[in-house]
C-alpha cells in the first residue's frame, strides 16, 4: 500500500488526554535524601519504612539506568522531576467519597470510571490513584465482610503494618534494578490487596492510575498477597493527559501466592503515547513480578499495552512451589514513534512447574516493538514445561518488530518450546475485506483483533471489550 | 590464562615483531589494532558474551604452526595444508584450471593474486569489527602472520572437493573469493590431535560474486584446547552459500558466523550439528543479515549436550529496511541428556520490512515418549531405545554424503564413550 | 491366546473402556469395529502396554499369563505386535538398524542366537518387495519423511519381519488408496497361519473385503455390544452404527 494512503490514516486521537484543573500540592523537582524523608514524613510513615526508603535511595545512587533495551531516547534528567504531587483537597484525606473533590470525580466520570458505588460497574471494586496518592476505594465494606483487604498502600502501612512489613520487597527487592530502587525510595502510594486463606475474592478488584500534574513522576507500588487457596482477579488501567513533555512512570508490582492460591492480574495500559511526531508521552519503566511461593499456586499476567512513548516492562513469575503455574499473555501495540521493549521472565525452580507465554506484538508507523523474554529451568525444576508463542504483525515498512527470547535449560526432563512468526496485513487481505464492503480501518481492526484473540480471551469480560476498542482507536489510520 | 593486561602487553610485543612479515598487510594490521584499542576486547558483561568468558580465547603466544594431527583424507579430493600445499597423496598432481590456492606470503607483488588479495582481504571484517561483538576478528588480523587465499575464476566449476587441513593452533586465516558464476566445494577440518597448542583463532572470510555457489563444510573434532572461529560471508545477487557445521565440544569453543545477503535473490542454507559432553563448552552465534530483496535463508541447528557440558546457541535473523520478500527461517532443536548439562538458546528476530516471511522455533527437551514407546512396542528396552533415538538425532544432522562415514565415526565415538 | 476380561481402562482421568471382554485363539482373525470415540485405539494401546493407560478393573492374559503389569517391550517379546495408526518418525535411526535391534531382542527372549546380519538383510529385502517398498526405505530413518501409505506398509514390513504371535492392526486401512490397501491386505494374509492370530481394528468394512474375519465385534462406549461373523460387518456397512449403539444404550 502506498505511503500517502498509510499517512492519511495514521492520524490518531487520544481521548484521555485532557488535563484536570485542580489545585495540587507538589514538591519542588529534584531528588535527594531530604526529599525521601519529606515524602515519608508527609505520609506519617513508621521508622522502618523510612529506613527502607533511605537504603533504597542510597543504593539507587550507585546505579545507572539500564541501556540494553532495544530503544532510543534521550537521557532522563532525574533532577527535573517532582517526586510527589497530591491534589490539595486531599491533604486531609476524605472520610468518604462524598468528601472527594467534585473536580476529581468528574475526571473519572470522563474516563468512564464512576466512583460512586451506585453508579459503579457491577461487581468491580475500584481504587483510584491520582498523581501520587490514592483518592478513593469503592466497595470497601463489602470486601471487608469477606475478609478481603483492599485499600491504598498508605492506608495499609497504617492499618496493617505487619502484613506490609512481612511482604514488602520480598519479590522485588529495593536492589532489584535502577527503576525498582528509585520506586522504593520515593513511592508515594498504590494499592494493597490481601486475600486470606481459603477466600475467593467476591468481586473483581481494580486500580485506576492517572497522572495529571505537569513534570511529575508517578511511582506507585502495588502489593497483592493471596494466602493458601485464596483467589483474586485484579485489573489495572492507566491514562494521562496529553503533554509535550515526557513524564516518568516507574511502578513496582509484587504478587505473592501461597499454596493453591490463584492470582490473575490484568492490565490495560493506555498512558499518553506522545503525538504523531513523537513529542511527549509517558516513559513507562515498570517492574512487575509474582512469586508462586506455594505448591500448586498460579499467577497469570495479561497485559494490553497500547500507550506510553517508552514501555519497559517484563511481568514475571518465579515458580518456586512445586506444581506451580505461571502465565503471560500480552498484546503490545506501537504506532507513530512509540517504542516498546516488553516480555516476561519465567523462572522455574520447583518441580513440575508449568509456564505459558503468548505474546502478540503489533507495530505500525515508525514504532519499534520488541519482545524480550527469559525462560529458565533450574537444575532442581524436575519435569518443567514451557510453551512460548511470539507473533509479530507489521503494518507498513517503516516500523520494526523484534524478538529476543532467552532459553536456558538445566534439566534433561524439561520440555521447552518456543515459536515465533512474523506476518503483515497484506494488500490482498485488505482488498478482500474492502471488496466485501468493509472499510480499511475496520478491516485492519478485524485482522488485528483476530491476531490478538488468544490474549483477549484471557481478559475479564469488561476489559476484553475495552481492549478491543482501544486497539481500534490506537490503530486508527495505520493503513490505507 | 593471562589477565587482560598481560595479554595486551604480549600482543603489543608480538605485533611489533610481526611488522616486517608481510609489508602490504602493515596498514591493515595497524588499522585493526587501532580499532581494537577503540572498541576494546569483548568483555563478559557484553550481551553476546553472556555465556562465555572472552578471556578463554585470548592466547599468550602466536603459536607455531606445527601442531598437526590426523585429518580425514580422500584420494579424490584436493588435500591442502595450511601452507597452501597440495599434499602428495592427492591423485591429481596439480590444481585444476581456474582454481588458485596460495599462501599470502607466497604471493608475488606483481601477480594477479596480489590484486585479489588486496581487494578482498579484511573487506567484510572491517565493517563487522566495528561492533564489539566481533572484535575478536580485529585481534586475529592484528596478530596474523600469514593466511591462505582460495580463488575461483569467473564461471569456473571446481569439481573435486577442496579439503583444507587446518592446524590446531595459532592465528589463521582463509580468504575465499568466488568470481561470478563460479562454484566450489570446500571442506575445512581441524585435526583429531593430541593437542599441543593452547588455542586457535581461525577466520574465514568469503566473498561470493553474483551467481557464485559455495558448498562449505567444517569439521571440528573434540579438543582439549580453546578455539575461536569467525566465519563471515558476503553474497552477491543470486549467489548461494551452503554451510554445514559438524562441531564436537572443546574445552572452550566459540563460533561467530555472519552472513550478509546483499545481492537480490541470494540464498543461504546453514546446517549445524553440535555435540558436547564432559564439561566442554560450545557456543555458536549466527547473524543472518538480509539486505537484498527476495533473499532466502534457512538455518537448521541441532544441539545435544550431556555430562556437565554447556551448549549455547544464538540464531539471529536481521531483516534490514527495504529487504522485502525475504524468506528466513530458523529451526533449533536441542536434546539435553542429563541434568548436569546446560543448553541456552536465543533465537532472535530483528525485522524492519513488512512484506517478509520470517519464523523461528526453538525447543529444548528430552526424547519424546511417543518415540520411545514405538521402539519398546517392537521389543527394544527403554534404555536402548533412548540411546538409539539420541544416536539417530545426531546422525540425522550429518548430511554430507561424501564424508558421512567419517563424521559418523567421529560423533558416535564421542557419544558412545560418554554413554559407557 | 489372548483373554481380556471385564477390562476397565482410564486415560487422563477419563474412563474409556468399561468392561470389555474378548477371547482370541490361535488361527483366528477378529475384527473390532466401532464409531469414533468408542475406545478402539485405547484397546490397542492398552494391549501393547502404552504408558498412561491405567487398568482400573479386569485383566489381560496372553498365553495364560497375566500381562497387565508387563512393560511394552516384554509384551512385544512375548509376541504382541501393534501396527500403529499413526507411526511416529524417528530421524536418524535407520529402519534396518531398528528392525535388527527389535528382532535380536525377541530372539534373545526366546533364548535363540540372533539371526545373522546377512540372512536378516536378505529377508528384509525380500519382504520389502512384498509390501511394495523400495529397498532404499530400509536405509532411511524410521518412517522419516514417509508418506502416510508408506508408513502403513512399513508397519506391515515390520510385522512380517518380526513374526509375532498376535498382530493388532490399529486402523491400518485408514488413509490408504485402493492399491495400497490391496498390498497391505496381501501382507497381512501372507502373515496369517494356524499358530498366530490377527486383531483388526477398523472403522470401515472395506479392509474386511480383503481379509475375511472369523469374528466381528462392535465396540461402543467402551464395551462390546454385539459379536457375529463376517456378515455383521456387511450389515454395519449398510445400516451404520446407530441402530446398535441405540439399543445398547
Amino acid at each position: 500500500m502506498s505511503n500517502s494512503e498509510i499517512n492519511k490514516l495514521i492520524e490518531r486521537t487520544y481521548s484521555a488526554g485532557f488535563v484536570t484543573d485542580i489545585e495540587s500540592d507538589t514538591m519542588p523537582p529534584g531528588l535527594n535524601e531530604t526529599v525521601v524523608r519529606a515524602i515519608s514524613a508527609r505520609k506519617k510513615e513508621p521508622e522502618w519504612l523510612l529506613d527502607w526508603r533511605l537504603k533504597a535511595y542510597k543504593h539507587w545512587c550507585t546505579l545507572t539506568p539500564p541501556d540494553w533495551g532495544h530503544m532510543n531516547f534521550g537521557s532522563i534528567d532525574f533532577d527535573s522531576i517532582s517526586y510527589f504531587s497530591a491534589p490539595k483537597s486531599q491533604a486531609d484525606r476524605p472520610a468518604s467519597l462524598d468528601e472527594v473533590d467534585p473536580e476529581l470525580l468528574k475526571t473519572y466520570e470522563k474516563l468512564g470510571i464512576p466512583l460512586h458505588e451506585h453508579a459503579a460497574l457491577a461487581g468491580v471494586a475500584v481504587d483510584v490513584v491520582f498523581d501520587s496518592v490514592s483518592i478513593a476505594t469503592t466497595f470497601k465494606k463489602k470486601l471487608r465482610e469477606a475478609g478481603v483487604i483492599f485499600c491504598s498502600f498508605s492506608e495499609a502501612v497504617t492499618e496493617h503494618p505487619d502484613l506490609v512489613k512481612k511482604y514488602l520487597g520480598t519479590v522485588v527487592s529495593y536492589r532489584d534494578n535502577f527503576y525498582a530502587s528509585l520506586n522504593a525510595a520515593v513511592f508515594s502510594d498504590g494499592s494493597f490487596v490481601f486475600i486470606p486463606k481459603g477466600v475467593t475474592c467476591p468481586m473483581e478488584l481494580s486500580t485506576y492510575f492517572r497522572i495529571n500534574e505537569l513534570n511529575t513522576g508517578q511511582f506507585e507500588r502495588t502489593l497483592i498477597i493471596a494466602e493458601e487457596s485464596a483467589k483474586v482477579s485484579y485489573l489495572e488501567g492507566c491514562t494521562a493527559p496529553m503533554r509535550d513533555e515526557n513524564q516518568l512512570h516507574a511502578a513496582v508490582v509484587e504478587l505473592i501466592a501461597l499454596d493453591d492460591a490463584d492470582i490473575k492480574y490484568s492490565t490495560v495500559q493506555n498512558w499518553y503515547p506522545g503525538d504523531k511526531d513523537g513529542k511527549g508521552g509517558i516513559y513507562n519503566f515498570v517492574t512487575k513480578r509474582g512469586a508462586c511461593i506455594g505448591d500448586r499456586s498460579k499467577i497469570s499476567w495479561t497485559q494490553v499495552e497500547t500507550g506510553s512513548a517508552i514501555t519497559w516492562k517484563y511481568p514475571s513469575v518465579v515458580l518456586r512451589g512445586d506444581n506451580s503455574i505461571g502465565e503471560f499473555y500480552s498484546v503490545a501495540l506501537t504506532h507513530n514513534h512509540q517504542q516498546a521493549d516488553t516480555g516476561t521472565k519465567m523462572i522455574h525452580l520447583g518441580k513440575n512447574t508449568r509456564s505459558t507465554i503468548v505474546s502478540k506484538g503489533i507495530c505500525a508507523g515508525k514504532s519499534q516493538n520488541t519482545y524480550r523474554g527469559l525462560v529458565r529451568v533450574s537444575p532442581a525444576a524436575a519435569n518443567s514445561r514451557n510453551y512460548t508463542q511470539c507473533d509479530s504483525l507489521l503494518i507498513g515498512d517503516t516500523c520494526g518488530a523484534h524478538t529476543f527470547p532467552y532459553i536456558e535449560s538445566g534439566r534433561s526432563d524439561a520440555v521447552i518450546e518456543h515459536e515465533a512468526t512474523t506476518s503483515t496485513v497484506n494488500e490482498e487481505q485488505l482488498f478482500l475485506c474492502q471488496q466485501r464492503g468493509i472499510d480499511a480501518d475496520k478491516a485492519i481492526s478485524m485482522i488485528v483483533n483476530g491476531f490478538c484473540k488468544e490474549v483477549f480471551r484471557e481478559l475479564p469480560m469488561e476489559f476484553a471489550v475495552e481492549a478491543g476498542k482501544l486497539l481500534e482507536v490506537s490503530l486508527e489510520g495505520a493503513v490505507g | 590464562m593471562l589477565d587482560r593486561y598481560q595479554f595486551i602487553k604480549q600482543c603489543e610485543a608480538q605485533y611489533q615483531e610481526l611488522s616486517s612479515r608481510l609489508p602490504w598487510m602493515d596498514s591493515i594490521r595497524s588499522e585493526s589494532r587501532s580499532r581494537l584499542h577503540a572498541v576494546g576486547l569483548p568483555a563478559k558483561n557484553h550481551e553476546y558474551w553472556k555465556y562465555s568468558a572472552p578471556e578463554q580465547y585470548l592466547f599468550s603466544e602466536n603459536m607455531p604452526t606445527n601442531s598437526r594431527g590426523k585429518h580425514w583424507r580422500c584420494e579424490d579430493a584436493l588435500n591442502i595444508d595450511m601452507q597452501g600445499q597440495l599434499s602428495g597423496d592427492s591423485v591429481c598432481g596439480a590444481l585444476p584450471d581456474g582454481l588458485t590456492v596460495e599462501r599470502f606470503s607466497d604471493i608475488d607483488r606483481d601477480s594477479s593474486s596480489r590484486g585479489i588479495l588486496e581487494q578482498h582481504f579484511n573487506s567484510n571484517l572491517k565493517n563487522l569489527s566495528a561492533q564489539n561483538r566481533y572484535s575478536m576478528g580485529d585481534l586475529n588480523t592484528s596478530m596474523l602472520n600469514d593466511g591462505v587465499l582460495i580463488h575461483v575464476g569467473k564461471g569456473v566449476t571446481v569439481a573435486p572437493l577442496l579439503n583444507m587441513q587446518l592446524d590446531s593452533s595459532g592465528y589463521q586465516r582463509l580468504l575465499v573469493v568466488l568470481e561470478a558464476g563460479s562454484s566450489l566445494t570446500l571442506l575445512e577440518q581441524l585435526p583429531i590431535d593430541e593437542v599441543t597448542g593452547s588455542g586457535l583463532s581461525h577466520l574465514v572470510e568469503s566473498s561470493l560474486a553474483p551467481g557464485a555457489n559455495l558448498q562449505h563444510s567444517r569439521i571440528q573434532p573434540a579438543s582439549t584446547a580453546s578455539d575461536y572461529a569467525l566465519t563471515s560471508a558476503h553474497l552477491g545477487a543470486s549467489a548461494y552459500y551452503n554451510l554445514n557445521l559438524y562441531t564436537l565440544g572443546a574445552t572452550n569453543r566459540r563460533h561467530d558466523i555472519n552472513f550478509k545477503l546483499v545481492g537480490d535473490d541470494s540464498k543461504v542454507d546453514l546446517n549445524a550439528a553440535l555435540y558436547a559432553d564432559n564439561s566442554q563448552t560450545s557456543e555458536t552465534l549466527v547473524n543472518m543479515e538480509h539486505l537484498g530483496k527476495r533473499t532466502v535463508s534457512q538455518q537448521i541447528i541441532r544441539g545435544i549436550a550431556t555430562s556437565r557440558a554447556r551448549i549455547s546457541i544464538n540464531g539471529r535473523i536481521h531483516i534490514h529496511p527495504h529487504a522485502q520478500q525475504t524468506d528466513a527461517s530458523l529451526s533449533n532443536k536441542n536434546l539435553l541428556l542429563d541434568n548436569t548439562a546446560r543448553i541456552n538458546t536465543k533465537p532472535e528476530l530483528e525485522i524492519y520490512a513488512d512484506q517478509v516471511k520470517c519464523a523461528h522455533g526453538a525447543t529444548v527437551g528430552q526424547i519424546s515418549e511417543e518415540e520411545i514407546f514405538y521402539l519398546r512396542s517392537r521389543g527394544i528396552d527403554s534404555e536402548t531405545a533412548r540411546f538409539m533415538i539420541a544416536q539417530g538425532f545426531i546422525r540425522s544432522c550429518l548430511i554430507d554424503a561424501e564424508f558421512k562415514d567419517y563424521l559418523e565415526r567421529l560423533f558416535m565415538e564421542a557419544f558412545i564413550s560418554w554413554e559407557q | 491366546m489372548l483373554k481380556v476380561e471385564n477390562l476397565h481402562v482410564e486415560v487422563a482421568g477419563k474412563i474409556i473402556l468399561k468392561g470389555l471382554d474378548l477371547t482370541i485363539s490361535a488361527g483366528e482373525v477378529h475384527a473390532i469395529m466401532g464409531p469414533n470415540g468408542s475406545g478402539k485405539s485405547t484397546l490397542s494401546n492398552v494391549l501393547a502396554g502404552k504408558p498412561g493407560y491405567t487398568i482400573i478393573k479386569g485383566s489381560i492374559s496372553f498365553d495364560g499369563a497375566a500381562i497387565d503389569e508387563l512393560s511394552p517391550e516384554q509384551r512385544a517379546r512375548m509376541g504382541i505386535f501393534l501396527a500403529f495408526q499413526y507411526p511416529v518418525e524417528i530421524p536418524g535411526v535407520s529402519n534396518m538398524e531398528f528392525l535388527k535391534a527389535a528382532s535380536d531382542s525377541i530372539y534373545k527372549h526366546r533364548a535363540l542366537e540372533p539371526e545373522s546380519s546377512m540372512d536378516f538383510i536378505k529377508r528384509a529385502r525380500q519382504l520389502s518387495a512384498l509390501v511394495d517398498l523400495d529397498q532404499g526405505f530400509l536405509k532411511r530413518g524410521v518412517n522419516e519423511g514417509f508418506s502416510g501409505g508408506e508408513k502403513k506398509r512399513n508397519e506391515i514390513l515390520q510385522l512380517l519381519m518380526l513374526q509375532p504371535r498376535l498382530a493388532i492392526l490399529d486402523e491400518t486401512d485408514s488413509g490408504l488408496d485402493i492399491d495400497a490397501l490391496k498390498t497391505v491386505s496381501e501382507g497381512i494374509n501372507s502373515y496369517k497361519n494356524s499358530d498366530n492370530a490377527v486383531l483388526l481394528i477398523t472403522h470401515y468394512q472395506r479392509l474386511l473385503n480383503h481379509i475375511q474375519p472369523d469374528f466381528v465385534h462392535v465396540l461402543a462406549d467402551g464395551k462390546i455390544v454385539r459379536s457375529g461373523d463376517h456378515n455383521l460387518a456387511t450389515e454395519l456397512e449398510a445400516k451404520g452404527y446407530a441402530w446398535l449403539t441405540d439399543t445398547a444404550a
